[in-house]
């Protein structure tokens, strides 16, 4: 079964001359890591931000299981949305989570917090305000805002931006405990094809805003491609 | 709508701005503190005994209003709810929660942090007035007005200072989804200014929701009433209009 098909999606946004995307097709089904790659400005953040409805097309149609997302409201209701770390800085930790699942009508997961928080080790943090958090921090407590109400679907946007390698093998595992429990499709995008290595099970690339599909045995080309043959293995 | 209130009404009220608002409700109270003081700040004169506790509210909402700041306060909580919120991204947390009832919500929100702050401004006048106000000479020492004309005048201005304030943060709500924070607050305080000037104006003071204060016994007081509230609802729908127009388009 489908999860996720684009068709045709085009993107032009009315204060540039050139489309930031251009007729992308991409069907992401059940149980699909998908590395999303490309340079800076190919689009890779357009196409997320398509997905999660906060940018209108100018052409094509997202379908979400079967349904076109920007003709009906709560389709994106368990899909895991974090294309930036967003939060309120004046709420605690907790109230943050519980503000999320009380808005989306979802009081039943409030069980959940607890593990959550630990898993993206905030426990102790719980009832903090996040304003003075660190970069990491930030960002694991809005994937712990994404994750508490065990989500279908997740739409990341460059998670691993800002982190040290520490801090980006930390977010890895926590992201491969979460894949490994459930069954859960995923989009992760990304202008370091390594990080995404240990967690995708496919990629595609963006290149001023066209989509090439790439099997996963292009992985090696695919390094060299964008670290200019430096780092290839 | 019910379930999504009580979250949202949340973020609003645990901001710092919300609480910034709530502080001018003393406004009152400062009337105790410089009669302690030589000075001529805030000094309340009349006719000797002619002051009753709603005149003496009234006369409370009124000086806000002119002072300004309070609706500043809340025309800036107001941007900090929508434009800051849209800017900063926080709006994925609504995932595709239809998103005029995501504005409604926060709109809701806000004139109930109004309300709020109206009840408790109630309360400081009502405290000052049997605290101090009516030792004064020009106190009367009763709660109502025992003149009808004083009556309606009271419901006069207060319907029109207060619909002034839904209108004009409404209009800062729709304004801040599609300007920057200045450009909205700008346009939010001149509106309120126009407002505070509009009973002192010839006839276009009849589209303003203030503008029948001295007015109101030449047209008879139900129809004041009447056109206080029309004249609302009219700004009130426009500014629907526009918001809905320019909700749908939001791109953050
Ligand atoms: N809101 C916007 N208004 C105008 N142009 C935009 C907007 N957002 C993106 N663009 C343009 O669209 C193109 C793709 O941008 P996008 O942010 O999707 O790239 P990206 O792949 O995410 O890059 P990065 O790796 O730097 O995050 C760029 O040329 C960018 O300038
Ligand atoms: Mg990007």
């Amino acid at each position: 079964m489908s999860t996720l098909k684009i068709n045709n999606l085009s993107k032009k946004f009315q204060t540039n001359d050139f489309y930031s995307l251009e007729n992308v097709n991409l069907e992401i089904n059940a149980g699909d890591i998908v590395g999303l790659v490309g340079r800076n400005g190919a689009g890779k953040s357009t196409l997320l931000k398509l997905i999660a409805k906060s940018y209108i097309p100018t052409s094509g149609t997202i379908e979400y299981n079967g349904n076109n997302i920007f003709n009906n409201d709560y389709i994106l209701k368990d899909v895991g949305i974090m294309i930036e770390p967003v939060f309120y800085s004046y709420m605690t930790v907790k109230e943050n989570l519980e503000f999320y699942l009380e808005v989306h009508g979802k009081q039943e997961f409030k069980k959940n917090i607890d593990d959550i928080l630990e898993l993206v080790d905030l426990s102790k943090k719980k009832n903090n305000k996040p304003e003075n958090f660190s970069f990491g921090m930030k960002q694991r407590l809005s994937l712990a805002i994404v994750l508490v109400d065990e989500p279908d679907f997740l739409i990341l946007d460059e998670p691993f931006v800002g982190l040290d390698p520490y801090g980006v093998q930390e977010l890895l595992e926590i992201l491969q405990s979460w894949v490994q429990e459930r069954s859960i499709s995923m989009i992760i995008s990304s202008h370091q094809l390594s990080e995404l290595e240990s967690i995708c099970n496919r990629f595609v690339m963006l290149e001023d805003g066209k989509m090439k599909d790439i099997q996963i045995e292009g992985e090696r080309s695919l390094g060299q491609y964008f670290t200019g043959g430096k780092d290839n293995k | 709508m019910k379930t999504m209130f009580c979250p949202v009404f949340r973020t609003v009220y645990k901001k710092k701005e919300a609480k910034i608002c709530l502080l001018f409700c003393a406004l009152p109270l400062f009337l105790i503190v410089t009669s302690l003081l030589p000075t001529n700040f805030m000094q309340l004169s009349g006719d000797a005994g002619s002051m009753s506790c709603m005149e003496f509210f009234e006369a409370v909402i009124f000086v806000q209003f002119q002072l300004t700041l309070p609706s500043i306060a809340f025309m800036y909580l107001a941007i900090t709810c929508i434009h800051d919120e849209i800017n900063k991204g926080n709006l994925y947390l609504y995932k595709d929660i239809p998103r005029i009832k995501i504005f409604l919500c926060k709109s809701i929100s806000l004139l109930a942090w109004y309300g709020i702050y109206l009840m408790s401004t109630f309360f400081t006048s009502v405290f000052t007035y049997y605290v101090y106000v009516i030792k004064q000479p020009y106190a009367s020492g009763v709660f109502f007005p025992t003149r009808l004309g004083d009556v309606q005048y009271i419901i006069i201005g207060l319907l029109g200072t207060i619909s002034t304030i839904i209108v004009s943060l409404l209009l800062v709500v729709v304004l801040s989804t599609f300007l920057n924070n200045g450009a909205s607050l700008i346009i939010g305080i001149l509106f309120t200014l126009f407002c505070s000037i509009a009973p002192n104006l010839e006839t276009i003071n009849v589209i303003f929701p203030t503008g029948f204060l001295y007015t109101y016994e030449s047209i008879g007081f139900s129809k004041a009433i009447l056109f206080v509230l029309l004249i609302s609802v009219i700004y009130l729908c426009v500014i629907g209009a526009v918001g809905i127009y320019k909700i749908k388009r939001i791109e953050f």
